[in-house]
């Protein structure tokens, strides 16, 4: 219910109740009115009756003294008044006559029918009497009626009128009588309506109050809730949601309460979270003090702001650096386009990061990485920098130190270099004059005929300066691997072509130890390094040749297809190679057998390169062995696109 | 055939030019880059087997001279090199005019077939 509606149904109430008061009151006080026009009247009336009365006898008095004089008249009326009183009597003796015939019933009772005889007798006295009186006035009248006679009757009026008076006394009485009956009653009513005139308006107070109340107590009693709880809210914080009870406003201001208490508790939380924030914010410098040196400087380059960090590493203090140029601390390490590009980047709003030389105040210098962010105004322009740095001296120092490291280890890659190309022509060109003269010495007829002993010492003096070359470029490949300094030449070849050259190079050689060698080759093309291949195949064909018995020995060389690729394999009937043996075949200087390697007189090197080559090619190089049995190495070649 | 061999190391020159006379040709040494080029513009050979790696005045510089000259491709030049210098360098050398290469240490079979090639 609205107040509205609360309030006007109790003033409707009152003003019904005032409406109905004034109307009981209105009917009381005409009452009253009524009674107070009585109280008027009494004098009055009683006066009037008895001058009317009196005015009345004056009338008969005249008519009296008319009928005297008017004796014709009077005559005839006396006559006629006779006859009619004859015939009054004679009724009445008739009655007389019925009553006596009646008599009988009249005897039950004794007493009244005495006194009714009596009144019988009585009135037959008045009549006598009357008619006596009759006679009389007949007999005056016949008589010539005197005047003393006259007065006689008028002294009769004069007694009648007495009694009259009397009798108007009496009334005069009643009427006083009835006036203080009336006085009573009046007094009464006016009790009465003093009574309900109180009673009335002790109810309309009664009821003024009570709705009054009703009312106040509707609004008030919420409302005291609502105060309540917002003081709980004042002094204890914030309370729980109130109940929506009572009138519509009370309702609407509760739930607005509620909804302020709402909005109260939200602006907590965001009072809360902003604590929280400029908490964090708070840590977040202290992290950033901590860790780094932090300056702000204004649009101009003059310093606004430093932390300890700062004024530590720099050597000044803070009061010496407030309001100062930052070029202050410029170390002169750097070119003016170094800070010109800076400059541009950081008043063009982008955050600017690098390293920066800068001096202190003992003109000691310092490196430091710096991040300086632009902050921007409100015209999206920067009006402020801030530059967060961190002391990189020592890793500066460490760099520098490493980067002399680096040239001097460069220097001597170059040095190793050009000691490859000196080892590799220095130790050749003996060679050259070496092998020129023992094949020389062994052609027939070229230089005189050498008997067998001597021809044999110059195959062998032959054969080691061959295994010489060999291990030259065998450490040569193996420098080269190792630096990464191969580099491939590769072109399209077909591998049956490829493999028939190897086949037929190899095969004197084949022939001579007597090996069963065979050559399983497939049509294919391939891009590769063909020098580099070969020398893998090779490679691989004298390790094989070293390890196959020395009866029915086989040597397999061939090519299978797999996918995009053509895998090269070289199978013997060797020893084989023990499992744990098997990865470790391709390491460096890694020799199986010693015995079997001083026969070979390899430098351990040529599966090492093997690898390097295959790999660096784009391929793989693998082992399949069994220990007796014999072994198969394989390496893959990537099938040209085009065939 | 009359063949000017062109190398520093005296060994070398010595032995091929000695296998050369053997062989039945007429041999002239230069054991340095400038005095080999004197040679190569005075006189005409048959072939020239000429070092690359020289101090000095090298191989690729008496190609170049002749190349700048336009006569590299009358010359019949054959390198004689260690593996110091690379294939590519060779082919390039031979793209511009040069007729071979033999790989140093040499099979005398090579340097025969070689001369088969240059024979009349």
């Amino acid at each position: 219910m609205k107040i509205k509606t609360r309030m006007f149904i109790g003033f409707s109430s009152i003003a019904v109740i005032t409406i109905l008061g004034g109307i009981f009151t209105y009917y009381t006080y005409l009452d009253v009115v009524k009674i107070s026009q009585y109280h008027t009247y009494i004098g009055l009336p009683a006066t009037n009756t008895i001058s009317e009365i009196r005015g009345k006898l004056f009338e008969s008095e005249t008519q009296a003294l008319e009928y005297i004089i008017g004796e014709d008249n009077e005559k005839k009326e006396y006559l006629q008044t006779k006859s009619e009183m004859d015939l009054l009597i004679t009724t009445y003796e008739s009655i007389i006559d019925v009553k006596s015939q009646n008599k009988n019933t009249f005897l039950a009772n004794a007493e009244i029918d005495e006194a009714r005889q009596n009144n019988v007798s009585n009135i037959k006295n008045s009549a006598s009497e009357f008619y006596s009186l009759i006679d009389k006035m007949h007999a005056l009248h016949e008589l010539g009626q005197t005047l003393y006679e006259i007065e006689e009757t008028i002294k009769l009026v004069e007694k009648q009128e007495r009694v009259f008076a009397e009798s108007v006394n009496l009334a005069y009485k009643m009427e006083f009588d009835g006036f203080l009956e009336k006085q009573n009653e009046l007094h009464n009513i006016n009790q009465n309506y003093m009574i309900s005139y109180t009673t009335f308006t002790g109810f309309l107070i009664a009821s003024i109050f009570g709705i009054g109340f009703f009312i106040s107590n509707s609004i008030s009693k919420p409302l005291l809730v609502l105060e309540n709880s917002i003081k709980k809210t004042v002094l204890e914080g914030l309370q729980e949601p109130l109940p929506l009870k009572g009138d519509e406003e009370i309702k609407r201001l509760t739930q607005s309460f509620n909804e302020l208490e709402y909005s109260l508790k939200k602006l907590d939380l965001m009072k809360d979270k902003e604590f929280q924030s400029v908490k964090n914010i708070t840590d977040l410098k202290h992290a950033l003090d901590s860790s780094s040196n932090v300056t702000i400087t204004d649009n101009d380059g003059t310093i606004t702001y430093v932390n300890d960090k700062f004024c530590k590493i720099s050597k000044y203090s803070e009061d010496e650096l407030l309001g100062q140029n930052h070029r202050l601390l410029k170390s002169g390490y750097h070119t003016t386009s170094f800070y010109k590009k800076m400059w541009e980047d950081i008043s063009n709003g982008f955050v600017w990061k690098g390293d920066i030389k800068n001096k202190a105040k003992d003109d000691s210098f310092y490196w430091v990485r710096t991040t300086i962010v632009p902050i921007l105004g409100k015209n999206e322009k920067p009006y402020q920098y801030i530059a967060i740095r961190y002391d990189i001296t020592q890793q500066k120092d460490a760099e520098e130190k490493l980067n002399q490291v680096l040239v001097q280890l460069k220097k001597n890659d170059k040095l190793k270099d050009e000691f490859a190309s000196m080892v590799t022509h220095e130790l050749k060109t003996p060679l050259t004059p070496i092998r020129g003269y023992c094949e020389m010495l062994r052609m027939p007829n070229l230089m005189g005929t050498l008997n067998n002993e001597q021809l044999q010492s110059i195959k062998e003096i032959e054969e080691n300066a061959k295994r010489l070359e060999i291990l030259i470029g065998d450490v040569l490949d193996a420098q080269k691997l190792d630096m990464n300094q191969m580099f491939f030449k590769k072109s399209k070849i077909s591998t049956d072509e490829f493999m028939d050259a190897i086949f037929k190079n190899a095969g004197h050689m084949m022939k001579d130890k007597n090996i069963n060698f065979v050559n399983n080759t497939e049509k294919h093309s391939i891009i590769t390094d063909k020098d580099r291949l070969t020398q893998v195949m090779n490679n691989l064909i004298s390790n094989s040749v070293d390890f196959v018995p020395k009866e029915h020995g086989r040597i397999e060389i061939g090519t299978k297809k797999e996918g995009f690729k053509v895998i090269f394999y070289v199978k013997d009937n060797g020893i084989g190679i023990p499992k744990d043996k098997q990865t470790e075949l391709f390491k460096k200087f890694y020799q199986v057998d010693t015995t079997a390697t001083r026969n070979h007189g390899g430098t351990g090197l040529g599966l090492t390169i093997c690898k390097g080559i295959v790999e660096g090619l784009g391929g793989e190089i693998g082992v399949e062995s069994e220990l007796g049995k014999g072994t198969t190495f394989y390496f893959s070649v990537l099938e040209s696109d085009d065939k | 055939m009359k063949i000017l061999i062109i190398d520093d190391n005296q060994s070398i020159t010595t032995m091929v030019s000695k296998y050369l006379v053997l062989k039945g040709n007429e041999s002239t040494v230069a054991n340095g880059g400038k005095q080999g080029l004197e040679m190569i513009l005075q006189n005409k050979y048959d072939l020239i087997i000429m070092d690359i790696s020289m101090p000095d005045f090298s191989g690729r510089d008496i190609v170049d001279y002749l190349e700048k000259n336009g006569i590299l491709r009358e010359k019949n030049i054959v390198l004689f090199t260690a593996s110091a210098i690379s294939a590519d360098e060779i082919d390039e050398m031979i793209k511009k005019g040069v007729k071979g290469a033999l790989r140093k240490p040499v099979d005398l079979v090579e340097i025969d077939k070689t001369l088969a090639k240059f024979q009349k």
